[in-house]
C-alpha cells in the first residue's frame, strides 16, 4: 500500500470511528430511557451489590422484552450501572456525574446508609428523582428531600418489628423473652440500629443486659461475644455485615452462649452466609424483605429466573432491585415523560397494589410526605438445613413455623 | 468477670500471635533493605487464597496447605524483589514505597476480579476447646495460635544458626562489610523479600480456616502489624514477635473495658506513645535503622 493510499485509508477510518458511530449509537439511543444503578459492585460491600444488580438486570430484560415503556412509544430501558465501591465520596461523584446527564430521568442507589446519606443530598440538589434501595437509615429521608423516595422500611421501624417479633413468638410460645443483649457495627446503620433496638426493648419491657459495639473491620468478636455470654440475655440482636456476621456466629458456637434467640438484622442474608457457617445456622432468625419460602407466583418465577441464568437464588436484595424496576416502569408508563419534575410528581402518586413491583412483600407501595414506602414491610426468617424459612409475620409462615426457643446447637 | 479475662487474654495471644507472624516478614524487610513493604496485607491475602484453592481442588487440609502457601509466596517474594525491587534499590525511598502500593493494589484487584464474593473454609467450624472458668476457645485458633508460634521460631532458628541466616543478619548490619566477606547482597535481598513474604502467606495461611476470605482482608492485619513493628523496632525480629503479642493483647482489653467499638485505641495509643517517647522501639534495634544512625 502506498505512503498516500495508507493515509487516506487511516483517515476515513479514524473518521468514520469519531464521527460515525457515536452518530450511529445517538440514533439508536433515542428509543431508549437511561435509569441509572449506582451501588457497590466492588469493595468489602461488592458482594451485596452483585447480588441487586442481577434482580435489575433480569427486571429491566423482561420490561425490554415485553415492548418496553409504552406511553414513551416503546422505548427500552437502558441500564446505567456505576460503581461507588462503598465509599461515600465515591458515590457522591458517581451521582453526580449521573445528575449531570441531563437524558436520566431518575437514580436507584445506593445500598449502604453511609453511602446513600450523602448520595441523596447531592440527588436533592440537583433535582434528579431517586428512589432508595436498600439504604435504610431513618434521617437519610428526615431532611425534607422532595425527590428521593425509599421502597423499604427506615430502621427505626424495622428494628421495632424485630422487636415486636421476638415478643408475638414469645406470647405464641409462652416463653416471653425478659432481657436482651444488642452488638452492632460502628457504621451509622449499626449505632442507629442498635439504638432503635434499645428503644423498642426497653419500650416493651425487655431489659437490654449489654450494648456493645464493634469495629467494622474487626479480626476478632470472642471478647464481645464473652461479654455477651456474661451477661446471660434471653435474645441477642446483631447488626452485622457478611464477613462480621460470620465471625460472630463462629464466636458465639466457640463460647456455647446460649440464648431464646439470636437474630440478625441485614448482612447475613447473603447466600454465601450458609456456606460459611455450615450447620452453625440452624435455628438463626433474620430479618428480611422477602417471602424466603418464594411461594408467590413473583418470588416463584423471580428465583427460577436467577436459578437459570446466574445460578444464585433469588435473595432480599436482588428482589429489591427487580421490584424497583417495576415501580420504574409504573411511573414512566404514567407520566410518559423522562423530564425529572414530571417524573418526580409520579412517584410521589404511586399507588401499586399488584404485579411485579411489589417482589418484596407488601400490599401496596405508596409514598408518603417523606418519601417512605408506607406499604413496605419487615419479614422475619429462620434458618433450618441450610435454607430460611418466613416465621414471622404468622399468617405468611406457610411452610415451616417457627422454633421458639431457637434449638441449641453443642 | 474472670471468664472474660480470660477469654480476653487467650484471644489477645492467638491472635496477637497472627501479628507477630505478619509484622515479623515486614520487619526483616525493613531491617535488610529499609523498604516498608506496603504490599504485605496482599500477600497475606494470598495466602489464604492459596490454603482456600488446596482445599477446595484438591481436598488438602487446611493445616498442610500452609506448606505450599509459604513456598509459593516465597517464590513470588522473591521474583517481585528480582526483577521489580532490585532494580530500584538505591532510587528515593519513596519509589521503592510506590512500587509495593502499586503491586498491592495490582494484587488486590487481581483478586477482586478472579474471586469477586466472599470465600470461607468450613473446617472444624464450631469445635472449640475449654480453658477452664466456662471459657472456650475455637479450635481453629488454637491451631493458628501454635503454628504461628512453630513458623517464628523457626525462621529465627534459621537467622541465628545457619549460614544463609548469618549472610541476612550480616547485610541488616552492614552492608558494605557484608558484600566484603562474600556475600552477594543482591541475592540477600531477594532471599529477604522472599522470606518476608512468606511469612505474611504464613499469617494468611493460618487464619484462613476461620477468617472469611476477601480481597480487601489484608488491611484489617497489615495497619496493625505496622503498628507491631514500630513497637517492636523496626528491624527487630524478636521485637515484632513479642510486639505482636503486646498489641493482640491490647486490642482484646480494649473490647473488654472501652465501650463503643474503640478496641483498637488502645493500638494506636501505644503506637503514639512509643513514637513519643521511644521511637526507636521497645528493643534494641539492629540493622538497617541502625545503620543509618552510625552513618
Amino acid at each position: 500500500m502506498k505512503r498516500r493510499t495508507f493515509l487516506k485509508t487511516a483517515l476515513t477510518g479514524a473518521g468514520l470511528i469519531t464521527f460515525g458511530v457515536p452518530t450511529l449509537l445517538q440514533a439508536q439511543k433515542q428509543a431508549t430511557v437511561p435509569i441509572a444503578l449506582v451501588i457497590p459492585l466492588s469493595g468489602p460491600l461488592g458482594s451485596f451489590g452483585q447480588n441487586e444488580l442481577r434482580g435489575w438486570e433480569i427486571a429491566v430484560e423482561e420490561i425490554n422484552q415485553s415492548g418496553g415503556i409504552k406511553s414513551l412509544g416503546g422505548a427500552k430501558l437502558e441500564a446505567v450501572v456505576r460503581d461507588h465501591q462503598g465509599q461515600p465520596r465515591v458515590g457522591m461523584a458517581e451521582v453526580e456525574k449521573v445528575a449531570g446527564d441531563k437524558s436520566i430521568p431518575l437514580m436507584v442507589g445506593c445500598w449502604s446508609s453511609a453511602v446513600t446519606y450523602p448520595a441523596a443530598q447531592v440527588a436533592e440538589q440537583y433535582k434528579l428523582p431517586m428512589i432508595i434501595d436498600i439504604g435504610s437509615q431513618t434521617d437519610i429521608l428526615r431532611r425534607g428531600f422532595k425527590y428521593v423516595f425509599r421502597y423499604i422500611q427506615p430502621t427505626d421501624k424495622k428494628c421495632d418489628d424485630m422487636v415486636r417479633f421476638s415478643v408475638e413468638m414469645g406470647e405464641k410460645h409462652k416463653l416471653m423473652p425478659k432481657s436482651a443483649a444488642v452488638i452492632s457495627r460502628d457504621d451509622s446503620y449499626g449505632k442507629e440500629a442498635a439504638d432503635a433496638f434499645v428503644k423498642s426493648f426497653e419500650s416493651r419491657g425487655i431489659k437490654v443486659v449489654e450494648k456493645i459495639i464493634y469495629p467494622s473491620k474487626v479480626a476478632n468478636l470472642d471478647v464481645e461475644v464473652a461479654k455477651i455470654k456474661a451477661a446471660k440475655p434471653d435474645l441477642v440482636y446483631s447488626v452485622p455485615f457478611l464477613a462480621d456476621g460470620v465471625l460472630l456466629s463462629k464466636a458465639m458456637a466457640a463460647a456455647k452462649l446460649d440464648c431464646m434467640a439470636y437474630a440478625a438484622l441485614g448482612g447475613i442474608g447473603e447466600p454465601e452466609f450458609l456456606n460459611m457457617v455450615g450447620p452453625l445456622a440452624e435455628g438463626v432468625f433474620m430479618q428480611t424483605n422477602i417471602d424466603e419460602d418464594k411461594i408467590r407466583p413473583v418470588d416463584k418465577a423471580l428465583n427460577e429466573k436467577m436459578m437459570a441464568k446466574y445460578g444464585v437464588a433469588n435473595n432480599q436484595f436482588s428482589a429489591a432491585l427487580y421490584g424497583i424496576v417495576y415501580v420504574i416502569k409504573d411511573v414512566l408508563e404514567r407520566t410518559g415523560s423522562v423530564d425529572r419534575d414530571a417524573v418526580r410528581e409520579a412517584i410521589a402518586k404511586t399507588d401499586i397494589t399488584s404485579g411485579n413491583a411489589l417482589a418484596m412483600p407488601s400490599d401496596f407501595i405508596r409514598f408518603d410526605e417523606n418519601g417512605e414506602n408506607t406499604g413496605a414491610m419487615c419479614i422475619v426468617a429462620q434458618c433450618h438445613e441450610k435454607a430460611w424459612h418466613t416465621v414471622w409475620p404468622f399468617h405468611m409462615s406457610k411452610v415451616r413455623q417457627g422454633v421458639w426457643p431457637m434449638p441449641k446447637q453443642w | 468477670m474472670i471468664a472474660m479475662l480470660i477469654t480476653a487474654l487467650a484471644n489477645g495471644l492467638i491472635i496477637g500471635g497472627v501479628y507477630s507472624l505478619a509484622a515479623i516478614g515486614l520487619t526483616l524487610i525493613y531491617g535488610v533493605m529499609g523498604v516498608s513493604n506496603f504490599s504485605h496485607g496482599a500477600m497475606l491475602m494470598l495466602g489464604m487464597y492459596v490454603v482456600f484453592w488446596q482445599l477446595e481442588l484438591f481436598g488438602i487440609n487446611p493445616y498442610a496447605g500452609i506448606i505450599a502457601a509459604v513456598a509459593i509466596l516465597f517464590v513470588l517474594g522473591w521474583i517481585i524483589q528480582r526483577f521489580c525491587m532490585n532494580r530500584i534499590m538505591d532510587a528515593p525511598r519513596y519509589n521503592q514505597f510506590l512500587l509495593t502500593m502499586g503491586i498491592s493494589i495490582f494484587l488486590e484487584s487481581l483478586a477482586l476480579f478472579l474471586w469477586p464474593d466472599y470465600r470461607q473454609i468450613n473446617f472444624g467450624s464450631g469445635t472449640s476447646v475449654p480453658l477452664g472458668f466456662g471459657v472456650y476457645i475455637e479450635l481453629s485458633r488454637l491451631l493458628a495460635f501454635v503454628a504461628a508460634i512453630v513458623i517464628s521460631a523457626a525462621l529465627y532458628l534459621f537467622l541465628m544458626r545457619t549460614d544463609m541466616g548469618r549472610a541476612i543478619r550480616a547485610t541488616a548490619q552492614n552492608q558494605l562489610g557484608a558484600q566484603v566477606v562474600g556475600v552477594n547482597i543482591w541475592k540477600i535481598y531477594c532471599l529477604t523479600f522472599g522470606i518476608g513474604a512468606a511469612c505474611a502467606g504464613a499469617a494468611g495461611a493460618i487464619i484462613a480456616p476461620y477468617y472469611p476470605i476477601s480481597n480487601d482482608i489484608g488491611g484489617t492485619f497489615i495497619l496493625i502489624a505496622f503498628v507491631v513493628t514500630c513497637l517492636g523496632g523496626l528491624g527487630n525480629v524478636v521485637g515484632a514477635m513479642v510486639g505482636g503479642i503486646i498489641i493482640g493483647v491490647a486490642e482484646t482489653m480494649g473490647a473488654l473495658f472501652i465501650p463503643g467499638g474503640q478496641k483498637q485505641l488502645i493500638p494506636f495509643i501505644i503506637f503514639i506513645l512509643i513514637l513519643l517517647f521511644k521511637p526507636q522501639g521497645l528493643f534494641k534495634f539492629s540493622g538497617y535503622w541502625q545503620a543509618q544512625q552510625v552513618k
